[in-house]
């Protein structure tokens, strides 16, 4: 005898409104107002649209300018032992908050204008500066590194960020000795960016390093990737490039540097501080809440492979943490 | 069986009516309290409010929206309800489901 599986959207004729309670229904919505609820209309019309308004072309000289920086030469300090990730992987599966919590966010990006960029740097500084983010990229040592990049939602990828160590920046801006955190804040433009919209939420997306991390050797800005400008969805003009945290630590097209004595409240661990913690350095051994930490997807690939401590460049930042609450330092 | 089953899901819808209209009503007091105290009025979006009473919730029921059925539905029309006052989008499900529905079968 055939077994007939019913769909879940099957309901039997027992299940049917009465007209008249139907009726009753439609009278009483209406006399409630809830007709109102069509007002959204217009919203759920735009639901079919998935366009994103691009802002004005950069100029073209500019655009020349900006590309004439790279490629730059690759620093053999730092070597990897995995192939690189495709470009087309590591440009169109990213994570940028500020645009949404989807894959997408390649497309939703590309809304973000570059030009004019302007950069502050102030705080707890010698004299604060505020600059154009070419001209501050063109007055750095700029240099090609293979990096890991781990994420805390366990893929992984390997990519040639072309930039500048962030110790040159903390360099420029000549932090008071009283200083001993270095924020770092994105951009605020909720025209473009739909996430920055939702008011209630702690912005814009803020995260930061204590000064000693900051003046890492590892420590990167990134102002280009596979020997070309950032590109928008990878947090152009300038990101930050902390490989032994977890990836939702560098920030994306930072406007704001900010010294200060104060650890910053950063938009995670506002969020969620038991999953997404001011430290958040790689450990396997230490599982988000939600799922574990001892693997990562290679993006790109169906391999999955261990995951190691401080994402592998122990021996660069280990000595940062000594004699510190392990526990804390890992989520 | 059926019978008891309706009865069920009827308390249930109330009781989230009745769990919406409380909602509704303490959004009005964070509206009122503020404009008795200062005179100065600030609506508060239902987006602040859920933000308030459970962020994680919010947070994962975005990422799921936007990940798994389609980011415009969270931009365009989600997002878009969290921005209107807290008390009209729960105060109007929650009396449709308070006083709306058919009486459950009593005793």
């Amino acid at each position: 005898m055939p077994i007939r599986k019913k769909p879940g959207w099957a309901l039997p004729d027992s299940a049917a409104t009465p007209e008249s309670k139907f009726n009753n229904r439609r009278r009483l919505l209406k006399a409630m107002g809830v007709g109102s609820i069509i007002l959204a209309a217009p919203a759920v019309v735009r639901l079919s649209e998935t366009a994103v308004t691009l802002p004005p072309p950069m100029a073209p000289e500019m655009a020349a300018e900006r590309a004439a920086l790279y490629p730059v030469a690759r620093n053999p300090r730092y070597r990897i032992a995995r192939p690189l990730t495709a470009e087309t992987h590591a440009t169109t599966y990213n994570n940028f908050y500020e645009f949404g919590s989807h894959k997408r966010i390649w497309q939703a990006a590309q809304a973000l204008p570059l030009s004019p960029w302007q950069v502050t740097i102030d705080g707890m500084v010698k004299k604060p500066l505020t600059m154009d983010a070419h001209d501050l990229i063109k007055r750095m040592p700029l240099e090609e590194r293979l990096y890991r990049h781990r994420c805390v939602e366990a893929w992984a990828m390997t990519v040639p960020w072309s930039g500048f160590p962030l110790s040159a920046l903390v360099a420029l801006a000549q932090p008071l000795s009283s200083a001993r955190y270095l924020w770092m804040d994105t951009f605020n433009n909720p025209t473009v960016a739909s996430g920055q919209k939702a008011t209630w939420y702690p912005g814009p997306y803020r995260e930061g390093l204590t000064l000693a991390e900051a003046t890492n050797e590892l420590a990167f800005i990134a102002t280009g990737i596979y020997g070309k400008p950032m590109l928008k969805q990878n947090g152009a003009p300038l990101r930050l490039a902390v490989p032994w945290k977890y990836g939702f630590k560098s920030v994306k097209s930072i406007s704001r540097f900010h010294f200060s004595d104060k650890k910053p409240s950063t938009f995670w661990e506002a969020l969620a501080p038991r999953e997404y913690g001011f430290w958040a350095n790689v450990n396997p051994a230490v599982p988000h809440p939600r799922w574990s930490q001892a693997s990562e997807k290679l993006l790109g690939t169906s391999e999955s492979v261990p995951t190691r401590i401080y994402n592998g460049y122990g021996e660069f930042v280990a000595g940062l943490y000594d004699g510190m609450d392990q526990k804390s330092l890992f989520m | 069986m059926a019978g008891n089953k309706r009865h069920l899901g009827l308390t249930l819808a109330h009781s989230l009516g009745v769990i919406f209209l409380i909602i509704a009503a303490t959004a009005i007091a964070f509206e009122v309290m503020p404009l008795v105290q200062t005179g100065s009025y600030r609506m508060v979006p239902s987006g602040e409010l859920w933000f308030m009473i459970h962020v994680g919730s919010l947070n994962l029921i975005q990422a799921i929206t936007q990940r798994y059925i389609h980011p415009a539905l969270w931009d365009s029309v989600i997002a878009t309800l969290l921005q209107w006052p807290a008390w009209s989008l729960l105060g109007a499900p929650g009396y449709i489901l308070a006083y709306g529905l058919p009486k459950g079968r009593r005793g």
